[in-house]
C-alpha cells in the first residue's frame, strides 16, 4: 500500500502538474462578462460569421440568450474546418454558454460524441470548456450534474467537476467526498492534494477532514495520500514532541506523518538524534512512517536504511523494493560501494539489486571491473552477475557482455538462470570453445 | 530513475514534440490532402462556400500544427540581433512566461535571442542558464536553449558545440544529445572514437541513440560499418527520429533479416520500440511491410490493426469528417470516397474492406446512417459486421447509441447471439467505469428483452472479476433468458 499510494501521488502530481501548466487564468480573474453586457462577445462574432446576415436579423428579436447560443451550437457546421478548429469553436461557444445557461450547454455537450476520436482517448473532448463555470459555482454545478438530468452520463461530467474544483478549491471537494460516487473518491482525494499544492494552507484542513471521516480503510487511505503530500521541511523537534504527547487516533497519525516529512532530507545524525529522542514503544511506528514518507528521490532514503538495519529493524527493512534505491540519487559506483556493506539477509537481496543497478546498467566497462574486484564467494558477486547477465541483453545489447558475465558465473543455479534469459529472448549462446 | 534519467524523458518529450512543431512542420504538409492545404491558404475560396468573412480565417494558429509552425519561422526570422541580447532577453522571457513557467509554447523571441547569444558567445549563453536569482532562467533554457542550440549546431556544424559538452547545465545532457544528433546529421565516422571520449560511460547510450536518430537514410551502411567496428550496438537503438521513412524501414527490415550482420546489432534494432511504434503511422509502406514489424508484438491481428488506424488517420487528418457526418452535412459515399482517394493502394487492393473500416469509424456517430456503407452485403454478413462493430468501434459512447446500433440488428437469430453478448461484454467494464451506478440503473431501466438481459449478464460479469460477487447476483437474478442464466451457473461454478 505504501508503494502504490507513494506512486499514485506523485503520477497524479505529474498529471495534473501538466494540465494545471496549461491553465492561463485564474478562477478569480475579472473575466466573466454580464449576462446581457454590450460589445463583441464570442457569441456575436459565431452568429455573424456562421448564419446568413438575413436570419441575424430575424433571431435578434426573439430567444432569451440562451437561446441565441443554442441556435449558434446548432448551426456550427463543419464546413472546412478541420477537427481542431471545429473543437476550439465548440469551446469557446460552450465556455460562454455555460455562464449564461449551464444545463442548457451540458445538455448540448453531452449529445457531441463523448469520447476523443483526434487523440484516441475516452475523455469527452470538450468538458473542458466548463471548468470556469464549475470555478464559479461549484455547489450548484454540483447540484445540477447530480440532479438525474444527465444520466446515464452524470459521472463523466462529475469527474470533470472534480479536476476543475481540485484546481480552485481543494478543500471543498474534499468536504463533498461523502456524497461522490465511490469510483471517483481516489480521483478526488489525488486532484485535490494536486490542487492543495498551490494553495497554502489547504492541505492541514485536508487532512483534519479526512481525520474526521468515518473510520474505514478507504478513508485511511486517503489520509495516507494526503500524508504523502505533506511538505518536507519544518521543525522536526517540535512536531516529534507534538506527536509523542497525543492519545492514539487518526490525528495522532496525522501528526506523526508530518514529522516524518519533515525528515525527508535528513542525514544520519539528524535521524539518529530524533530516533534516540523518542519513546522505545515508540520507535518502530516512528520508523514506518519515516519510510512510508520517503519520495524516490529523497535523500533521507540511505540514511534511514542505515539507521533501521543498525536497530535492527529487518521488519521495516524488508518493505523497500529494488526500484526506490535504483532511483536513489547517488553517484552510481559510491552507491555500489555502499551496498557492498549490506549483510546477507533475505531482507536485503532486493535492495542490494536496485543499489547496483545503475553501476551495471549504464557504466558496463566500470561495473565490470567492479564485479571482478570482488570475491568469487561472495553472495554479491552473484547476485550482481545475474542482473548484470539481464541487462547485457535487454540494455547493453551486447552477447559479448552477457557471454562475460555467463563466464564469471560459478554457481550452477545462477548459471541456469542465466541461460533461462536467453532462452526466453529467444537468443541463443552461440558458445565459442577457447580451446578451439 | 535517476533524476539524470528522469530529464531525458522530459528532454526526449520536449524534444519529439517541439521537433515535430517545426522541423516536423514538413511532414504535416505531405500528409494534408492538396485541397486542404488549398483551403488553408486560399481564404477566399473558402469563405465563398462558408460564408465566412477571410479576417475570421485562422489568425491565430492555436491548434493548427500546420501553422503554428509557419508562425514560429516567421517571427523567429524576423527579429533582428539586438544590441543588448541579454537584456532583450529578460524582457522576452518575461512576456513568456505568463505567471506560469512554460506555461505556453516556446517563444519565437526567446529561442532567437538565445541563438543569437551563441552565435556570440556560445558558452556565456550556456552559463546565463544557470544563473539568476529565480528558477525562470533554468525553465527558459530548458523549453528554448536545446532548440536554439540545435539550430546553431545546423549553422555552425556539430565541432561548435564541443566546447559546451562539458557544460553543467542539467548535467551537460542537453549539450551532448544535441551535438550527437548534429554529428549524426552530417556524419564523419572517424571522428566518432575521438567524440565518443568526451561522453562518460553513463550517458554513451543515449549519446549513440541521439547520434543514430539524425543519421541520413542513404549513408546508412556507414552507420552499420560504424556500430560494427566499434563494437555499438547502441548507435542502431535511436534510428527513426521523429517519424521513420519508408527507406529507412526498409533498411532495417532487410538488415534485421540478414544473417552476416551481427546479433548484437540485430536486436539492437529489434529493441527500438519507439521505432516500431512509429511504424504503424508511416503511410509511405503498404500495410503488408509495416505488419511484418508489428507481427512480433500483434500477431496474425496486425494487418487488420494497420487497416483500422490508417482509416482513423485519415478521418482526422483533413476536414471534419466525423462532425460533418453527424451533423448530415456529408454522407458515407462522399467519405468513402475521400478515404479511397488517400489510401489508394488500400482501396485498390481490398474495397470490401476499406468499406469495412469506414464503417467501424463512423458507426459510432450515427448507426443509422452508417449502415448505408454495408448495403452491398447479404443480410447475414451485414448483420455479423454490425454486431463486431459493437465489440470493436461502438466504446466509450453514449450508451443509448449503442443500444441504437444493437436494435437495428434482428434479436432472434441464433446465430447472431453470440456476437451481441460479445459486444455486450465487450463494453460493460468500461461503461461501469466511466459512468458508475448511473451505467446500472440505465441498464435496469431497460425494456425486457436480449438486450436488458445481456446488459445485465455483462455488468455482473465485470462485478464477479472485481470481487463483488453480491453485486453480481443481484443483477443476474434479473435475467430472463434461460440460456444466459446457464451460462453464468457454468461458468461461476469454476470458481467456487
Amino acid at each position: 500500500m505504501k508503494r502504490s499510494t507513494l506512486i499514485l501521488s506523485h503520477l497524479a502530481a505529474l498529471a495534473a502538474g501538466i494540465a494545471f501548466a496549461v491553465i492561463a487564468v485564474g478562477p478569480n480573474a475579472d473575466g466573466n462578462q454580464a449576462p446581457n453586457s454590450p460589445g463583441t462577445t464570442q457569441l456575436d462574432s459565431h452568429l455573424q460569421t456562421q448564419l446568413h446576415p438575413e436570419s441575424v436579423a430575424k433571431r435578434a428579436t426573439g430567444g432569451s440568450r440562451s437561446e441565441q447560443f443554442r441556435e449558434a451550437w446548432r448551426q456550427l457546421r463543419a464546413g472546412d474546418q478541420t477537427v481542431e478548429e471545429r473543437l476550439k469553436k465548440q469551446r469557446e461557444l460552450l465556455e460562454e454558454w455555460a455562464q449564461v445557461d449551464l444545463a442548457a450547454a451540458l445538455d448540448a455537450v453531452m449529445a457531441e460524441a463523448w469520447d476523443d476520436d483526434l487523440k484516441g482517448t475516452n475523455e469527452h473532448p470538450l468538458l473542458g470548456a466548463f471548468q470556469k463555470a464549475f470555478w464559479k459555482d461549484p455547489l450548484g454545478a454540483w447540484k445540477l450534474i447530480q440532479s438525474g438530468r444527465y444520466d446515464p452520463g452524470a459521472q463523466i461530467i462529475l469527474r470533470e467537476w472534480i479536476n476543475s474544483v481540485a484546481y480552485s478549491d481543494p478543500v471543498l471537494v474534499v468536504s463533498m467526498l461523502g456524497e461522490m460516487p465511490r469510483g471517483l473518491l481516489r480521483e478526488a482525494v489525488s486532484s485535490a492534494l494536486v490542487g492543495a499544492g498551490q494553495k497554502p494552507g489547504s492541505l492541514d484542513q485536508i487532512v483534519e477532514k479526512l481525520t474526521s471521516l468515518p473510520p474505514s480503510q478507504e478513508n485511511f487511505q486517503w489520509l495516507m495520500m494526503a500524508c504523502n503530500a505533506m511538505p518536507t521541511g519544518g521543525d522536526s523537534n517540535a512536531l516529534r514532541e507534538k506527536w509523542t504527547a497525543m492519545s492514539s487516533g487518526r490525528e495522532k497519525i496525522a501528526a506523526q506523518f508530518a514529522w516524518a516529512a519533515s525528515l525527508r532530507e535528513a542525514d544520519r545524525a539528524t535521524m539518529e538524534a530524533q530516533w534516540s529522542a523518542l519513546p522505545e514503544n515508540a520507535r518502530q511506528q516512528a520508523l514506518n512512517s519515516l519510510f512510508a514518507q520517503l519520495y524516490p528521490d529523497s535523500p533521507a532514503l540511505i540514511p534511514a536504511l542505515d539507521l533501521a538495519m543498525e536497530k535492527g529493524e529487518w521488519g521495516v527493512v524488508a518493505t523497500l523494493g529494488a526500484g526506490k534505491l535504483d532511483e536513489y540519487e547517488m553517484d552510481p559506483k559510491e552507491k555500489a560501494e555502499w551496498a557492498m556493506k549490506l549483510p546477507e539477509r533475505s531482507e536485503t537481496q532486493r535492495i542490494f539489486d536496485g543499489a547496483v543497478a545503475g553501476l551495471l546498467r549504464d557504466d558496463p566497462e566500470a561495473a565490470k571491473e567492479w564485479i571482478s574486484g570482488m570475491d568469487s564467494d561472495d553472495w554479491r558477486k552473484k547476485r550482481a552477475l545475474l542482473q548484470f547477465s539481464r541487462l547485457a541483453l535487454d540494455s547493453h545489447h551486447s552477447m559479448e557482455n552477457f557471454r562475460w558475465a555467463y563466464g564469471q558465473i560459478t554457481d550452477p543455479a545462477t548459471k541456469k538462470s542465466a541461460e533461462g534469459m536467453l532462452q526466453v529472448r529467444g537468443r541463443e549462446l552461440e558458445w565459442t570453445d577457447p580451446d578451439e | 530513475m535517476t533524476k539524470m534519467r528522469a530529464r531525458l524523458v522530459v528532454l526526449a518529450s520536449h524534444l519529439g514534440v517541439l521537433a515535430l512543431g517545426w522541423w516536423g512542420g514538413r511532414l504535416a504538409l505531405d500528409r494534408r490532402d492538396a485541397n486542404e492545404l488549398q483551403a488553408a491558404e486560399a481564404p477566399a475560396k473558402a469563405s465563398e462556400r462558408m460564408g465566412t468573412p477571410a479576417a475570421t480565417q485562422k489568425e491565430t494558429p492555436d491548434g493548427n500544427p500546420q501553422l503554428a509552425a509557419k508562425e514560429f519561422e516567421r517571427r523567429f526570422s524576423a527579429l533582428a540581433a539586438p544590441a543588448d541580447i541579454p537584456a532583450a532577453l529578460e524582457d522576452a522571457m518575461r512576456e513568456w512566461a505568463t505567471g506560469e513557467f512554460g506555461a505556453g509554447p516556446p517563444s519565437p523571441e526567446v529561442t532567437k535571442l538565445l541563438y543569437l547569444w551563441m552565435e556570440q558567445d556560445l558558452l556565456a549563453a550556456f552559463r546565463w542558464a544557470g544563473s539568476g536569482k529565480s528558477k525562470l532562467n533554468e525553465e527558459a533554457f530548458t523549453r528554448h536553449g536545446m532548440l536554439a542550440f540545435a539550430r546553431f549546431l545546423e549553422s555552425k556544424g556539430w565541432r561548435a558545440g564541443l566546447q559546451v559538452m562539458g557544460q553543467s547545465v542539467f548535467d551537460g545532457f542537453y549539450a551532448k544529445l544535441q551535438v550527437a544528433r548534429a554529428f549524426g546529421a552530417n556524419p564523419d565516422p572517424t571522428a566518432y572514437a575521438e567524440l565518443a571520449k568526451l561522453v562518460d560511460g553513463g550517458n554513451r547510450q543515449y549519446f549513440d541513440a541521439a547520434i543514430g536518430s539524425s543519421w541520413p537514410v542513404a549513408r546508412l551502411n556507414e552507420l552499420l560499418k560504424l556500430a560494427t567496428e566499434e563494437k555499438r550496438p547502441g548507435l542502431l537503438t535511436g534510428l527513426g527520429g521523429t517519424m521513420p521513412s519508408a527507406d529507412l524501414a526498409r533498411w532495417v527490415w532487410r538488415v534485421m533479416g540478414d544473417d552476416t550482420v551481427p546479433e548484437d546489432l540485430r536486436a539492437a534494432l529489434r529493441s527500438n520500440q519507439d521505432f516500431m511504434t512509429k511504424i504503424l503511422q508511416q503511410r509511405d509502406l503498404s500495410i503488408e511491410e509495416r505488419a511484418n514489424f508489428l507481427k512480433e508484438r500483434m500477431g496474425d491481428s496486425a494487418p487488420e490493426f494497420i487497416a483500422g488506424h490508417d482509416v482513423n488517420d485519415v478521418l482526422n487528418e483533413g476536414r471534419d469528417w466525423r462532425y460533418a457526418f453527424r451533423r448530415g452535412e456529408a454522407g458515407v459515399e462522399e467519405i468513402l470516397a475521400v478515404v479511397s482517394k488517400r489510401l489508394p493502394a488500400f482501396a485498390a487492393e481490398d474495397p470490401a474492406e476499406l468499406r469495412k473500416h469506414v464503417y467501424f469509424q463512423l458507426v459510432e456517430e450515427d448507426p443509422v446512417k452508417a449502415q448505408e456503407l454495408l448495403k452491398g452485403l447479404g443480410e447475414e454478413d451485414r448483420y455479423k459486421l454490425m454486431l463486431e462493430a459493437g465489440s470493436h468501434s461502438l466504446k466509450n459512447i453514449d450508451p443509448d447509441i449503442f443500444l441504437k446500433a444493437m436494435s437495428l440488428v434482428p434479436a432472434d437469430s441464433p446465430e447472431l447471439w453470440q456476437g451481441r453478448l460479445d459486444a455486450w461484454l465487450s463494453n460493460s467494464s468500461l461503461n461501469y467505469e466511466r459512468m458508475g451506478d448511473g451505467y446500472t440503473a440505465w441498464i435496469r431501466g431497460l425494456p425486457a428483452g436480449p438486450d436488458r438481459d445481456m446488459g445485465l449478464y455483462g455488468l455482473a460479469t465485470s462485478f464477479s472479476e472485481e470481487g463483488q460477487d453480491d453485486s453480481a447476483k443481484e443483477l443476474i437474478d434479473e435475467v430472463k433468458d434461460p440460456k444466459l442464466r446457464e451460462l453464468w451457473a457454468s461458468a461461476t461454478q469454476g470458481g467456487k
